[in-house]
């Protein structure tokens, strides 16, 4: 449970059930699901034009205008192929799947679908991990804003591609929290030497960003991730977007799941001096008797 | 126990059992009303000297003592960030259950992070023995749990760093 899974379940077993369903050759029933995922994105699963046998899932992302730019289209078709078509209605971009028509892999279509998000996010990084590898420079930096108010800044060098995140604390306890998180991060490279290495600042945008508008305030943090080539190489590529897209939910679930932990220990805690405050309290000493028959006992005065 | 710790918590437990001599006592400035003096002060006479009892400088009580009642303010240490958010929190987590407390009082006084109001009423419906022992465990365990919660936070963050950066 430390880490946050990429693929959204629900699409998945919401998908899984649906085709069973189907190859059990039992009559589709409809559905309409609309479901939400990490930063603000929404799927929708339904069936177009009120066909039970086909199923629709779409999604939209807020940014992903942003994401156009930088190939999201081109990926997307790669990886879907001929399940892509016409987006719904407010939404960015929707798959369909027959279920009279089922293939044999459907599993891994599944998989795949469950991975819509991810893929999304995946055509900037992959762009700027190309760009990094025939060694461009010059590319003009992609800025994504993934969140209101929350951006990602993408960079390619000829030797490293350098991501920085900054990312909002909307409480004043989590500022504390999060610096508390990201400077482990900073010190956890000693862990694992093949980890990037990872820069943090409060309040100021990096160096590199100081040219830009990027906010400046007290609950905002900025994270750079700088990424070498061997996070960058082919092989390593996929891995390294899973892990790196998904970050800013990652550091914020764990600062929520500390707070909800401290929660409970000050529950457990406060019971515990109650109950300490409850021994000053003397025994009522008015307890009704009873004899062994069952009346009750009165002591006459 | 610190070498610290035991004779400033002997010094407060003494100081609140000479202080919990309480009795009945009606206001004598507005007719019909039995107010805790400490707080209301309106005749001067009925005030007793309030007594500090520090440790060191951030770690101190207060206890200000009156012929009906007796007002114990925490200041309780807090070294850095992370423990004076964990402290705050914590403070008004309890004090927003302060009617099961009976004595904890809503709020602060000021430059404390936790006050006691016990009233001859609490005296009479309780062992006062058993009330001073309330207050000394509480700032037993207080510091205890506070260390405790900064250390859990920080072995979390620590995990997650390395989990997260292990994977790449």
């Amino acid at each position: 449970m430390i880490l946050l899974e990429i693929n959204n379940k629900i699409v998945e077993d919401t998908l899984t059930v649906k085709i069973k369903n189907s190859l059990a050759g039992n009559k589709p029933d409809s559905v309409n699901v609309v479901i939400a995922d990490f930063d603000g994105v929404l799927f929708h699963i339904a069936n177009p034009d009120s066909d039970k046998s086909k199923v629709r899932v779409s999604i939209s992302l807020k940014f992903y205008k942003d994401l156009q730019e930088h190939g999201a289209d081109e990926l997307l078709k790669r990886e879907y192929g001929n399940l892509l078509c016409q987006a719904e209605d407010g939404y960015n971009i929707s798959l369909v799947l027959d279920l009279d028509n089922i293939p044999g892999n459907w599993e891994e279509i599944v998989k795949k679908i469950g991975l819509l998000k991810r893929n999304c996010f995946a055509s900037v990084f992959e762009k700027y991990f190309e760009f990094q590898e025939k060694g461009e420079e010059g590319h003009k930096r992609a800025v994504i804003n993934y969140r209101d108010e929350e951006t990602l800044y993408i960079e390619a060098k000829a030797d490293r591609v350098t991501v920085v995140f900054s990312t909002v604390f909307r409480d004043e306890d989590d500022i504390v929290l999060g610096k508390v998180f990201l400077q482990e991060l900073r010190e956890g490279r000693r862990a694992s030497h093949t980890a990037p290495q990872v820069l943090f600042s409060h309040r100021e945008p990096p160096l590199e960003l100081q040219s830009t508008n990027a906010k400046i305030g007290d609950n905002i943090g900025y994270i750079t991730f700088v990424l070498f080539p061997r996070h960058t190489n082919k092989n390593v590529r996929e891995n390294t977007i899973n892990l790196i897209h998904l970050f800013r939910d990652y550091l914020h679930y764990h600062i929520k799941c500390s707070k909800a932990y401290i929660h409970s220990r000050m529950r457990a805690k406060t019971s515990d001096f109650l109950k300490v405050l409850n021994r000053a309290r003397p025994e009522p000493k008015t307890v009704e008797k009873k004899t062994i028959t069952g009346r009750t006992f009165i002591r006459t005065p | 126990m610190s070498a610290t710790l035991r004779p400033y918590l002997s010094a407060v437990r003494s100081t609140l059992e000479a202080a919990m001599c309480l009795e009945n006592f009606s206001s004598q400035v507005v007719e019909r009303h039995n107010k805790p003096e400490v707080e209301v002060r309106t005749s001067k006479e009925l005030l007793l000297n309030p007594v500090v009892i520090s440790r060191n400088e951030k770690e101190k009580v207060l206890i200000e003592a009156s012929i009906n009642s007796v007002r114990i303010s925490i200041s309780i240490k807090q070294a850095d960030e992370i423990e004076k958010i964990l402290c705050h929190k914590f403070m008004r987590f309890m004090m927003m259950r302060a009617e099961n407390f009976v004595v904890l009082r809503r709020k602060p006084v000021e430059g404390y992070d936790i006050s006691f109001l016990i009233t001859n009423f609490h005296t009479e419906a309780m062992y006062k023995h058993k009330l001073v022992d309330f207050v000394i465990h509480f700032m037993e365990e207080i510091d205890k749990e506070i260390s405790e919660m900064k250390l859990a936070v920080n072995a979390r963050a620590r995990v997650c760093a390395e989990e997260f950066l292990k994977r790449f």
